[in-house]
């Protein structure tokens, strides 16, 4: 206890860091790189910094998860210092996520189209989207005070620990100067930097607690858990062509487009109900100005209801009691 | 107003009813005639001739026989998606794409939790745990297992023979991809890491991705 209160006393004191070497054992299959012989920090120096401290009781992170760890999901390979970087954690993440939100959303929608596939799947886990999560909805900071700033306030060292450390790209111009050297590769804007947060500090949670299933837990809870309307994704070229190739392909009669209801067809707004119907089966329905678009909107309800089929048992392959439901056959190729 | 409008053109719609099937169809065989639909079973064919059936995946099925040990098999119509690209038949017959795509993920998130175990964190992102699942190492592994037969697609490009230009590569990976994302749907994680241990990450099989990778260069 004594001697956490002396060098938080002293400022200038330097962190004392230990060489840990948990994550990398020898092996024969994998050489190991860049972080070999970079530190960790001690469990002492991190619970020192309040930042980290609080971002990790506000995940409600597991004991398991070391503050270690987590200041080392905050630091990106660009940021100065000998400090472990977050390279591996940050593809350990990534991994887990794309394979996550994959599988959910081919489970709830089996039939979903490659293109709405990876528009939904990005809208997850894209840059932007990790940026909103770790700056908006998580409250992790960027270290952005100068050094010479720190020393004058006598900021101790530790504090900066929790926050997410980067090179950033420098766009101050100032004038009579300019800038000869090209930009670095090393330097990377700040949303790409909280995304490289984020997926680290999913990383880190396996890494802590080597359990898939809490991993999967803090996915679920903490992106997928973010609402998404498919619906309006879709973009169709020649929806009336598609759905007759789709009902050939399934072995379907041919659709017919049927006028329900019209109303003002004189005047000058009239409205059209049409239905698109395979046999007796009604496929989708819609309105229009004119009966050309009244039956395309048609059309394009039959794709959607058919796209967007979602079977009754919710369950995905990664669970337990998973149940197979259908196996799509592809998108329709006109 | 419309309720009742709506009323009589069903009441309409149910007492005329117009049906004309075609019941007589032809099918040519033999050269070409235009106008004339062609039977399938004649042009439907893999780069090696072999005509689009369930015979062919019999090497498929018997590989996972063993795997699958005495629980029930993968039907047969599964298998035949698995082996079929996007690129044949321009796309009309049940193919791998989104399969391939779910199963190449859950093979990205073994292989980096393998890597892990065996090298730590830091050996994710290098070469070798790249290398693992490349393309080329994935294709390998289908021709090794000779599952190379009975595999459905179209050469871009009849005369080019380089199996990394042709897109041989790419679609045998497509399909190893395909077999497991296959099996995740139909029989869940369990089996499908089973797969993944006993058959791809297994460094005592000669066949194995393991083994393939370190003899690629």
């Amino acid at each position: 206890m004594q001697s956490i209160i002396k060098s938080s006393s002293s400022s200038s004191s330097s962190v004392t860091f230990i060489r840990i070497r948990q994550f990398s054992t020898s092996s024969t299959l994998f050489n190991n790189l860049s972080n070999s012989n970079k530190t960790i920090v001690s469990e002492e120096d991190a619970s020192k910094s309040a930042p980290l401290v609080a971002l990790h009781k506000r995940l409600n992170l597991p004991n398991d998860y070391k503050l270690g760890t987590l200041t080392r999901a905050l630091t990106c390979r660009s940021s100065r210092g000998n400090l472990a970087n977050n390279y591996g954690l940050n593809i350990l993440g990534k991994n887990f996520l794309s394979y996550y939100v994959n599988e959910y959303l081919l489970s709830k929608y089996p039939r979903l189209p490659l293109p709405v596939l990876n528009t939904a799947v990005s809208s997850y886990i894209s840059t932007e989207s990790l940026h909103n999560v770790g700056k908006y909805s998580w409250g992790i900071e960027i270290d952005e005070t100068p050094i010479l700033n720190k020393i004058l306030n006598e900021e101790p060292k530790e504090y900066s620990l929790g926050k997410l450390r980067f090179l950033p790209i420098n766009q101050i111009e100032e004038t009579g100067i300019t800038k000869l050297t090209s930009k670095s590769k090393d330097e990377i804007n700040s949303s790409s930097a909280y995304a490289l947060g984020v997926r680290s500090i999913i990383g880190g949670l396996y890494i802590s607690t080597q359990s898939e299933d809490l991993t999967k837990k803090f996915i679920y809870d903490h992106i997928i858990s973010r609402k998404l309307d498919l619906s309006k994704m879709f973009e169709f070229e020649q929806p009336t062509r598609e759905l007759s190739r789709l009902c050939k392909r399934e072995g379907l009669t041919k659709p017919i487009a049927k006028l329900l209801v019209e109303n003002g067809r004189l005047s000058d707004k009239p409205i059209y109900v049409v239905g698109v119907f395979s046999g007796e089966e009604k496929l989708g329905e819609s309105y229009g100005s004119s009966l050309n678009e009244a039956k395309i909107r048609a059309s394009v309800n039959a794709l959607k209801n058919w796209y967007l089929y979602k079977p009754l048992n919710n369950s995905v392959p990664s669970d337990k009691d998973y149940k197979p439901s259908i196996i799509d056959h592809g998108i329709v190729i006109v | 107003m419309f309720q009742s409008i709506r009323s009589s053109i069903h009441s309409q719609l149910s007492t005329i009813r117009i049906t004309s099937y075609r019941n007589i169809g032809y099918l040519h065989r033999g050269e070409r005639i235009r106008g004339l639909i062609r039977d399938e079973s004649e042009y439907l064919l893999n780069p090696n001739g072999l005509k689009y059936n369930l015979e062919s995946i019999l090497p498929l099925k018997q590989y996972l026989s063993t795997l699958l040990e005495n629980k029930s098999q993968i039907n047969d119509e599964l298998l035949l998606q698995i082996s079929t690209h996007k690129s044949f038949a321009h796309g009309s017959k049940p193919f791998n794409e989104k399969l391939a795509i779910y199963g190449g993920h859950f093979l990205k998130y073994k292989t980096s939790l393998f890597a892990i175990q065996t090298g730590g964190i830091d050996s994710l992102g290098s070469k070798t745990s790249k290398d693992l699942i490349s393309r080329k190492v994935l294709a390998e592994f289908i021709r090794k297992n000779e599952l190379n037969q009975g595999i459905y697609w179209k050469k871009r490009d009849q005369l080019l023979t380089d199996s990394s230009i042709n897109g041989e590569d790419s679609v045998f990976a497509t399909v190893l991809e395909a077999l497991i994302g296959g099996l995740l749907l139909n029989k869940g994680k369990l089996i499908t890491e089973k797969f993944i241990n006993e058959r791809l990450l297994n460094e005592t099989d000669p066949n194995s991705l393991i083994n393939i990778a370190k003899n690629i260069k």
